[in-house]
């Protein structure tokens, strides 16, 4: 009776797309990028499910401006539109704030506990498995090229435990230069009438709205079942021990909280000698800008094991 | 009499070596399915499933999750779509879908029909087809094909809520999808009176409701009748079944 109305009233609404958005700018199909532009009529709209999570959002954004106005942070502009016409790049800055006599642009983000968790720095944001998380880097370069700031701050709220994160964006020309160069590609295929290939990460496309009009072709490698008595042996070994390394790993640590509250290096319970030893450790904190000057990217196999059924 | 004897003897022995070996593929297959039904539903979660109906339907997202898994393969023709003349409309998809070595077809079609995509005013009254978003229609049937390939290709098809349990997948986690409008008593009605001077002729059962819904307001504007029974308010149920009523009432005098 409530809830009908309440969705019916937040079926979306498509409109006319001129620009290329910066919010969007990032998303890795040009194909996507193309559409968004010439077929936006078609795009599938997202569920009224999907527009009430989106309202939580926009709700917790505001609560975050306001949060930061109690904190006493100065917010400088809100919601502040800009065009660069050249390239046909649009976009909204949330805001900027003043924060000890410097001027930052703020990019304000809200997601779930277990997106929230995942984000430890800008590179695991730049590298998330989240196509659309991975857009965030990018909309906030645009955004500090286009106000000409050298640094913005991406903060997240995670909408389950209101938790925040913040973390410090520096503008990174190379990846600024890239976008611009999508969104001329962009604008040259809208001009001229043509579709560019679709993404070849198939990741990318379970989310898209416009999947049903792109039909791309998914080739994939395929899953083996296989016999390998041994293997299976000690597969099973392995889950049979795995719960007592759990438990040893439990105690472990309840005995180490409690030996080091007795605040003593050397000390006998029962038929055990307990030491503990001083070590010196040299530790290098450096600089995140420094950091990131010798980083490289490693690709690695991790494995991981599901059991499909309990014994 | 004998050389008759021995045939039906090792003719015995043949059909029982081709019977065990025969049963012998139906176990492997059996546990085959079984081990992909389970290695499937460990791969999807609650919000991966809705309850249609009383019953659990993988949508799109699951089954997506499921091929990534097995790594199907596919690929979607054009779709065709197909425009009726009471203004209601379909799209049917088509696709291949493609693992070890198998491939098969599968189709996806949903139409205007469907309650699923019907939009009300603010009374509460349906919408005529042409407000129905072509759109949601179209992503519908493509999702549909995607989940019915994946699903029919690796026999996935028609999971029980028992299935769903043994996975940790528990029923009430899981949403149930019920359509805006369900059918009043007086709806009801109506369809039984239906059936009742049309049997199970559904072209004869719309041209009568279109007949008995059809009126002339004030002004003299003619308004043509409706023909599902979704479609009529509760005040528009009433009057057409009592309508419905007076047919069923005349038809038996005059069979007197």
């Amino acid at each position: 009776m409530i809830v009908d109305r309440i969705l019916e009233s937040k079926k979306p609404q498509l409109y006319p797309v001129h620009s290329n958005r910066a919010s969007e700018l990032g998303h890795e199909c040009l194909r996507y990028l193309v559409y968004n532009r010439t077929r936006w009529q078609e795009k599938a709209k997202p569920s009224p499910n999907l527009m009430l999570k989106l309202a939580i959002g926009n709700a917790f954004e505001t609560m975050v401006l306001r949060d930061l106005i109690d904190a006493g942070i100065q917010v400088i502009e809100q919601q502040r539109p800009f065009t660069w016409d050249k390239y046909k790049i649009t976009g909204y800055i949330d805001a900027k704030v003043k924060i000890d006599d410097k001027i930052y642009l703020l990019e304000i983000k809200t997601c779930n506990s277990h997106i929230f968790n995942t984000l430890k720095s800008v590179e695991s944001i730049k590298n998330h498995k989240l196509h659309y998380v991975r857009k965030y880097i990018s909309q906030i370069t645009l955004y500090l090229l286009l106000a000409g700031y050298e640094e913005g701050i991406l903060l997240f709220k995670d909408t389950g435990t209101g938790n925040m994160k913040e973390f410090l964006v520096q503008l990174d020309y190379e990846l600024a230069e890239s976008l611009i160069k999508k969104a001329e590609a962009v604008n040259k295929h809208v001009e001229t009438g043509t579709v560019p290939e679709p993404v070849s990460d198939f990741s990318v496309c379970s989310y898209c709205p416009f999947t049903h009009i792109c039909l791309p072709e998914r080739k994939a490698d395929e899953l083996d079942i296989i016999t390998d008595p041994e293997l299976d042996e000690l597969l099973h070994k392995r889950q049979e021990l795995k719960r007592y390394v759990e438990e040893f790993e439990e105690i472990d640590k309840k005995v180490k909280d409690k030996i080091l509250t007795l605040e003593k290096d050397k000390l006998v319970i029962g038929k055990f000698l307990l030491e503990i030893k001083h070590i010196k450790k040299t530790l290098y904190e450096v600089p995140e800008e420094i950091k990131r000057q010798f980083a490289t990217a490693k690709e690695y196999k991790q494995l991981k094991i599901t059991v499909l059924e309990e014994d | 009499m004998n050389q008759l004897k021995i045939v039906e003897e090792n003719g015995g022995i043949v059909s029982y070596d081709i019977l065990l070996s025969a049963v012998k593929e139906a176990e492997s297959r059996i546990e085959a399915i079984n081990k992909i039904k389970k290695i499937a539903l460990k791969v999807t979660n609650s919000g991966d499933w809705v309850d249609m109906g009383g019953k659990p339907y993988l949508q799109s997202s699951g089954a997506e999750k499921i091929a990534r898994l097995f790594g199907i393969s596919w690929r979607i023709e054009e779709p065709l779509f197909e425009q009726e003349e009471d203004g209601h409309f379909s799209y049917t998809y088509k696709g291949f879908f493609s693992f070890k070595s198998i491939t098969i077809e599968a189709i996806g079609v949903r139409s205007s029909r469907d309650p699923f995509f019907r939009r009300y005013d603010k009374q509460g009254n349906p919408l005529p087809p042409s407000e129905i978003d072509k759109g949601d229609v179209k992503k519908a049937a493509y999702t549909n094909c995607i989940a019915n390939g994946i699903t029919r290709l690796l026999g996935i098809r028609n999971l029980t809520w028992e299935d769903l349990a043994e996975a940790g997948l528990k029923k009430d986690s899981i949403t149930s999808i019920g359509y805006r409008k369900e059918l009043t008593d007086m709806h009801q009605k109506v369809a039984a009176a239906l059936t009742t001077l049309a049997g199970n002729d559904e072209t004869k059962k719309k041209e009568l409701l279109k007949q008995v819904t059809a009126f002339t307001d004030q002004k003299g504007v003619l308004h043509a009748g409706k023909e599902l029974i979704e479609e009529l308010s509760e005040k528009q149920a009433q009057v057409a079944y009592g309508k419905l009523k007076a047919i069923i009432e005349q038809q038996k005098r005059e069979s007197k």
